[in-house]
């Protein structure tokens, strides 16, 4: 269980976290926030590579400063900007981190083949990290964040780079690694977490704006998005959301907190919300 | 941290080619060095091979047996030389060297701890005559000048090869994996923010080995094919080796009795310790500093204030704190070519440089665990 308890980081003045509150059983949270919202410091302060100005985190009622190494060997992290030594292999640079995990060398290159294959690259690939592409670099990453099993999977931006291929097979690998474990994931991309995350985390300036599951956090816009025509005059009250070429034209997904009659009214998703949340044409 | 985990950080360093290259460099250009100074110089191959037969010590055989020798320029020289041979000390005293001083520098005149340490000298002075000491050959009348060679030149570039193989392993190393954009993913494994320990110890075996490998190279060639034999088994202290201290002739008098040979391990040694301080104090700025230019610019920085600071309170004739500001590795390094000597006004106590050495060995301890304790609660931003 992992605990957050008024959690604020600042650097001088600027407060980029205040009082985040948040409680985390087993399960997938996304959390959702455009950049510079303060995502990647909430993962660095749960990953302990930043420190709460105020605040404390908590893991099975334990700060997690004071656990240290207990705290760590149970930790997965996957950075935004996963770096890499330029001259090693895969297979070296995430034998390099079984050592630092303390993982025995017979089970590290068990588990490293294991996992290598599992992310579609080679573990006998003799190419060394510098010439790999930005897809291979960032599946190497992900290999690297679960090479201790960890119970606590904090992954930032896991997607970016990925082709679509590789995007469903990451998720069907974390749907099949979830089981009995906290895994946070960071995006601002609406779709990688839309059908994986069991709670949605959204952050509003500097601050958790909503924490609840996609259905309800969906369910909040029930029957306030219309399929909107773009010739048609819209009221000053409405937001359009988005727009999409159709066979009639251009139509234009719309919130309204009044009834629009005469337009068709279409199932609210994950996007609409973080285009209400985060700003929307009037 | 294992051992496992530093001979890992040790064989990454071990592929940065440039420490090779560099150690390599430094090799090279100290034996040319010591080739062109020393190789074509007949007269020390002469007094070699003069004292193999006779001895190091003067006395009246020695003028004998030199009188035999087949005519040359060479013998001409050794005779001349060999009657030249008188105490030093006879018409002169520690006290002499102090007052001389004193009328070049006010900032030392009448002050206490400065007349202490003459004093203690003079019991050297005293010991030296008794042992005779004045009385080695070592290479006649070119001794001072070899000397200079050796300590002023030679061994003061060996210390600036030292100390900047010490900077740069300590920083390549405590910045390896932020300039590889790992350090993140390093810093939530289990060892974690414990790493540095490792890259610490790491980085200071390579420094010893660079340390050794140039310094034993150097004085290695010096020994065996420089033709210095007669300088580096006779005493320092030979009536030969005047050197000047504020433009004032001083016979060359040290705290131990010390052979050119002896002088040179000494130095070697006191190059070692300042390696691991210097390295000791890169590591652990390195453990603060936000970057590896942060961190050099602040140690040259330091370096330069050092140097300021002395010179602004010689000018002000402010003794304690003068004498205060020379208890650093900087000025210490830069003081070599008088180590082990009075050190005229750079001194207060017999030899300053070790005790300086000895305290910043502690001060650098401390200062590495007091880093490495800084980087677990250090924010990493990037």
């Amino acid at each position: 269980m992992l605990r957050i308890e008024h959690v604020t980081k600042r650097y001088g003045k600027t407060e980029v976290l205040k009082d985040i509150n948040l409680e985390m059983g087993p399960g997938i949270y996304g959390i959702i926030a455009p950049n510079g919202a303060g995502k990647t410091t909430l993962m660095k302060l749960i990953a302990t590579l930043l420190f709460p100005t105020e605040g404390l985190i908590y893991w099975n009622e334990q700060e997690i400063v004071s656990l240290g190494a207990d705290y760590r060997s149970i930790l997965g992290y996957m950075p935004q900007k996963p770096g890499y030594y330029r001259n090693y292999t895969a297979f070296d640079f995430l034998s390099y981190i079984a050592v630092l995990q303390g993982i025995p060398h017979e089970t590290a290159s068990e588990k490293i083949r294991f996992l290598l294959e599992r992310l579609n690259l080679d573990p006998d690939d003799p190419k060394k990290l510098k010439s790999y592409s930005g897809g291979m670099l960032q599946r190497t990453a992900i290999a690297q964040a679960l090479l201790n099993d960890p119970q606590l999977l904090l992954l930032d931006e896991p997607t970016a780079g990925l082709d679509p291929g590789e995007r469903v097979n990451f998720r069907n690998m974390l749907h099949d690694f979830s089981k009995e474990k906290i895994i946070l994931l960071s995006t601002h991309i609406v779709s990688d977490i839309e059908t994986l995350a069991d709670r949605i985390i959204f952050l509003k300036d500097h601050a958790v704006y909503a924490n609840d599951t996609p259905a309800n956090i969906r369910a909040s816009l029930n029957g306030k998005i219309y399929a909107v025509p773009q010739s048609a005059p819209l009221p000053d009250h409405a937001h359009i959301l988005s727009e999409q070429p159709s066979e009639n034209g251009t139509m234009l997904r719309v919130y309204s907190d009044d009834p629009l009659d005469g337009f068709k009214m279409l199932e609210p998703t994950l996007e609409d919300v973080y285009l209400m949340i985060y700003g929307a044409k009037k | 941290m294992t051992r496992q985990l530093v001979f890992l950080r040790l064989k990454h360093l071990l592929h940065v080619r440039i420490f090779f290259w560099f150690a390599a460099g430094c090799i090279l250009l100290n034996i040319y060095i010591a080739g062109v100074t020393f190789k074509n110089r007949q007269y020390p191959a002469y007094t070699a091979e003069f004292a193999r037969n006779n001895g190091i010590q003067i006395t009246e055989e020695s003028i004998t047996a030199a009188e035999k020798l087949p005519d040359s320029d060479l013998k001409d020289s050794l005779i001349q030389d060999l009657y030249n041979c008188e105490d030093p000390w006879k018409d002169s005293t520690a006290q002499d060297i102090y007052n001389g001083l004193s009328d070049l520098v006010p900032l030392i005149k009448d002050q206490s701890l400065m007349q202490k340490k003459y004093d203690l000298l003079q019991k050297r002075i005293d010991t030296l005559r008794l042992e005779k000491e004045y009385q080695d050959l070592s290479c006649g009348s070119v001794t001072n000048d070899l000397y200079n060679s050796i300590f002023s030149m030679i061994m003061r570039l060996l210390t600036v090869e030292i100390l900047m193989s010490a900077v740069g392993a300590a920083v390549w190393t405590a910045y390896e994996d932020q300039n590889a954009g790992a350090e993140q993913s390093i810093a939530v494994t289990r060892t974690g923010r414990r790493i540095q320990a490792s890259g610490y110890i790491a980085s200071l075996i390579l420094v010893m080995g660079i340390w050794l490998a140039i310094g034993g190279t150097t004085i290695l060639y010096l020994r065996r094919f420089c033709h210095l034999d007669s300088f580096l088994r006779s005493s320092l202290s030979s009536c030969y080796n005047v050197r000047l201290s504020g433009m004032m002739p001083i016979p060359f008098v040290s705290w131990i009795p010390l052979t050119g040979a002896k002088a040179l391990f000494l130095h070697w040694m006191l190059q070692g310790a300042l390696a691991f301080i210097f390295h000791g104090i890169a590591y652990a700025l390195s453990l603060r500093q936000s970057s590896s230019l942060h961190t050099l610019m602040t140690m040259l920085a330091g370096a330069v204030l050092l140097f300021l600071a002395a010179y602004i309170l010689v000018r002000n004739n402010a003794f304690y704190p003068f004498a205060l500001s020379l208890w650093n590795p900087v000025m210490t390094a830069y003081l070599e070519y008088i180590w082990f000597t009075d050190m005229g006004l750079y001194s207060v106590i017999p030899m300053q440089e070790t005790w300086i050495s000895l305290t910043w060995i502690v001060i650098t301890v401390w200062m590495i665990c007091a880093g490495l304790k800084k980087y677990q609660r250090k924010d990493l931003k990037e």
